[in-house]
């Protein structure tokens, strides 16, 4: 299953924040780790992976580097700032309020719709 | 004759070398490196990627129009990606399968990579763009604004100046004119060389004004008999009527012929075959040559000039007479003056208001000099009649008509100034504006004498800002109830209430507000004004009033009288009161004279003693005022009192430069 572009867009950055959180990461890298870790459900368009990447680092919350990778050819590997590591704990808070509360509403279980 | 085309490896050697030198950063030109840093197809080609995917990435990267540095990083990434999913071991073609459409991609990376850029780009595409809305709508509503266009539909002109009813045979104006060119004005009597250095106040105008130019050191000009008149009269000579009296003793049947066009019933109109420039009657009530409307016409219409120059005559002619002891001819110009004062009075424009108030000037300040200073000039009839003559004119009766012709001007001005949507209201226009340049209102000294290309610039955004024609029609209202009610206050409430509030400071808002109200303020400001001039030119007459009783009680009682009580009902109906104070003028004897006087606006009485020869000889509330506010730098008026009789100055003059006779073209010359 993917989720709908609207709610893909407002978790698309917050599960890229929550992919680096281990480490930094390379674009391919954090596109197959997304979409293994989450079943496909996160995978990002690899198309709008990148945009994503440029807009987190214009808000500062994450930086890149690049280096020499495979063959020699440059890579770019993105890292959290303190800033996005901030940003990251309180989307984490949100999304955890949030599914709880979408479970108290019986949308978290199993079967889905009201309880 | 064949043409060697170049050799293919130059040709190709050259446009690598374009190339290398398109793809390298200004940083490594200015160092003389040719680096081909951003060189993203050379990077495509050395790839290990298939053609299609190199030209997925390529068009990606061209779609995104993004500057050679970030499309070079954008382009290192994107081959990152697809070699790392080849080294994953992800087929090519489902690598592109999953990448998505490259339009989109290029959209959203172009978009997210301009967020990258620094604050100071931000900033500078905010200003650009804001500019370039802003210049947009401005020049949008200027197109609309230049498009407007008045309906002149109504001709208040026509309304103002009906045909003449009398016949031709009692129109003064054509004798007026007739008495002038026979006195020789315009004949030159001299030559004068003056100098650009001049001391001479009045040769100083001559090169102030413009008239000889500013790029000689001297000039030699004529000087005709009108000049040499002005020059006798205003050039504080001390005995100006003695120097003049054989030129006027000369002409003694010009004088008459002055005389008797005065005693006519009307001025009469303009004659129709002569050219008047910006001052026209036309039919057309849109005439182009009507200028500003009624408003100009005020500035402009030549009887206003030619009663000017006979005023002027008469009043030195009766000073010469009664110097020469020729009491009749004295009395016969001082009524004269009368005369053209009734004869002014037809003309509804406010030229000719100021004028009759200048004229009431002239003849109160003459007859009460000549009273006071050679009072056997006058026998006892003759001084009934001009009291009685004298107490008709009333300056604050004639406000009531000057606000009617205001109100007309106005509308006049509204339509000539403004669009015309069928239901009372409109927007300014730019002819409009231009209308208003022409009047020279006050609040666009900002802008005078502009560039045309400033003030076309311009115009727009001052249309922008004016009232709506409703607006301006309301507050035009508002602001003539206002005046009329000031008119009724006394002196002192006036003075009260100009000394209670804070004068308004010269701010942008006053600019501001003058720029909006612009049309408004033309005509409202200038009847604000006028009350007061008929106020204060109705207390000198009541004092003239009272100074021809004094003289006729001296010569039947052989003495002056103790107080003014003394005066009434004989010779006087009843005291004047004190326009600065509940009670009647004040009296008193000094050095065997009398003197009348009112306390002034300091509310006391100083036993009449005068201020030092107040600016024109005559106190006035202006005036008075503005000392107000220079006493010691401390709020309170001047101890002294106001003298009305007899006045403190020597000559009453009108107030005037001269300026040629009924003629399109104005005279600078100050002589």
């Amino acid at each position: 299953m993917k989720l709908e572009r609207e709610l893909m867009r407002g978790a698309g950055p917050t599960a890229v924040l929550k992919v680096l959180e281990s480490g930094e990461k390379y674009g391919y890298e954090m596109v197959q780790r997304l979409a293994k870790t989450s079943n496909g459900v996160l995978a990002v368009g690899q198309s709008t992976l990148y945009p994503m990447l440029y807009n987190l680092e214009a808000k500062g919350l994450v930086a890149s580097r690049t280096e020499p990778g495979l063959r020699g050819r440059p890579r770019r590997y993105y890292r959290l700032t303190a800033k996005g590591k901030r940003h990251l704990a309180r989307q984490t808070r949100q999304w955890a309020a949030l599914v709880t509360a979408m479970q108290s509403l019986g949308l978290g279980s199993a079967q889905g719709g009201a309880a | 004759m064949t043409t060697a085309l170049p050799d293919p490896t130059v040709r190709a050697a050259v446009r690598a070398l374009w190339r290398r030198w398109r793809t390298t950063p200004w940083r490594d030109r200015l160092r003389g490196r040719l680096t081909a840093r951003f060189d993203t197809s050379a990077r495509l080609a050395d790839s290990a990627l298939s053609p299609p995917t190199r030209e997925l990435i390529r068009e990606v990267i061209r779609r995104t129009r993004l500057r050679p540095g970030e499309k070079s990083a954008v382009a290192d990434e994107l081959l990152a990606h697809f070699h790392d999913g080849v080294g994953a071991g992800t087929e090519e073609q489902e690598l592109r399968s999953k990448f998505g459409h490259p339009a989109t991609a290029a959209r959203l990376i172009r978009r997210a990579k301009r967020r990258c850029r620094s604050r100071l780009w931000h900033a500078w595409r905010a200003a650009w763009w804001s500019t370039v809305f802003l210049l947009a709508a401005y020049t949008a509503y200027g197109v609309a604004v230049f498009t407007g266009r008045p309906n002149i539909q109504t001709n208040y002109h026509a309304l103002l100046y009906p045909p003449p009813t009398q016949p031709q045979e009692q129109w003064a104006l054509p004798r007026y004119e007739a008495a002038l060119a026979a006195l020789d004005l315009d004949e030159v009597i001299e030559r004068r060389t003056i100098r650009q250095d001049t001391n001479d106040p009045i040769e100083r105008l001559y090169w102030d004004y413009g008239g000889a130019g500013y790029s000689v050191e001297e000039i030699t000009i004529p000087i005709t008999r009108e000049q040499w008149l002005y020059r006798t009269l205003y050039n504080d000579q001390a005995d100006p009527f003695a120097i003049l009296a054989g030129y006027f003793n000369e002409y003694t049947d010009a004088f008459e012929q002055i005389r008797a066009a005065a005693a006519l019933p009307t001025l009469g109109p303009l004659p129709a075959d002569r050219d008047f420039g910006h001052y026209h009657t036309p039919g057309d009530p849109a005439h182009p040559l009507i200028g500003a409307g009624l408003l100009s016409h005020s500035s402009n219409d030549p009887r206003v000039d030619v009663a000017g120059e006979i005023e002027t005559l008469l009043v030195v002619d009766a000073e010469v007479a009664a110097r020469q002891g020729d009491g009749p001819r004295a009395v016969a110009s001082l009524e004269a003056l009368m005369s053209l004062d009734d004869q002014l009075a037809e003309l509804p424009v406010r030229e000719s208001y100021l004028g009759s108030i200048r004229l009431r000037t002239s003849v109160t300040g003459t007859l009460g000099d000549l009273l006071a200073t050679r009072p056997e000039t006058f026998g006892d009839s003759d001084l009934r009649r001009l009291a009685e003559r004298l107490a008709e004119q009333n300056g604050r009766a004639t406000l009531e008509q000057y606000a009617e012709v205001s109100r007309i001007a106005f509308l006049d001005l509204l339509q000539r100034v403004y669009t015309d949507d069928g239901e009372g209201d409109g927007r300014m226009t730019i002819d409009g504006l231009r209308l208003l340049f022409e009047i020279e209102q006050p609040a666009f000294n900002l802008l005078e004498n502009p560039e045309a290309v400033a003030q076309t610039t311009l115009s727009p955004g001052l249309v922008l800002i004016a009232q709506s024609r409703r607006d301006a029609e309301e507050r035009f209202e508002a602001a003539l109830a206002q005046i009329r009610q000031q008119w009724d206050e006394s002196l002192t409430e006036h003075v009260d209430r100009v000394t209670s509030v804070p004068r308004r400071s010269k701010t942008w808002r006053r600019h501001w507000e003058g720029l909006r109200f612009a049309a408004v303020d033309t005509v409202a400001h200038r009847s604000r004004m006028s009350g007061l001039l008929a106020i204060e030119q109705d207390i000198r007459r009541d004092a003239v009033l009272v100074g021809i009783a004094l003289e006729l009680y001296r010569r039947a009682e052989g003495q002056w009288p103790e107080s003014l009580d003394a005066l009434v009902p004989s010779y006087l109906p009843a005291i004047p009161d004190d326009p600065f104070a509940d009670a009647p003028m004040r009296y008193l004897v000094h050095d065997g004279r009398p003197r009348v006087y009112s306390v002034g606006p300091d509310g006391d009485d100083d036993g009449g003693r005068a201020a030092a020869r107040p600016p024109g000889g005559v106190p006035t509330v202006t005036q008075s005022v503005r000392r107000h506010r220079l006493v010691d730098g401390q709020p309170g008026f001047p101890d002294h009192d106001w003298v009305l009789f007899p006045l403190a100055h020597r000559l009453h003059l009108p107030d005037r430069t001269p300026r040629v006779r009924a003629s399109n073209s104005v005279n600078l010359n100050p002589w």
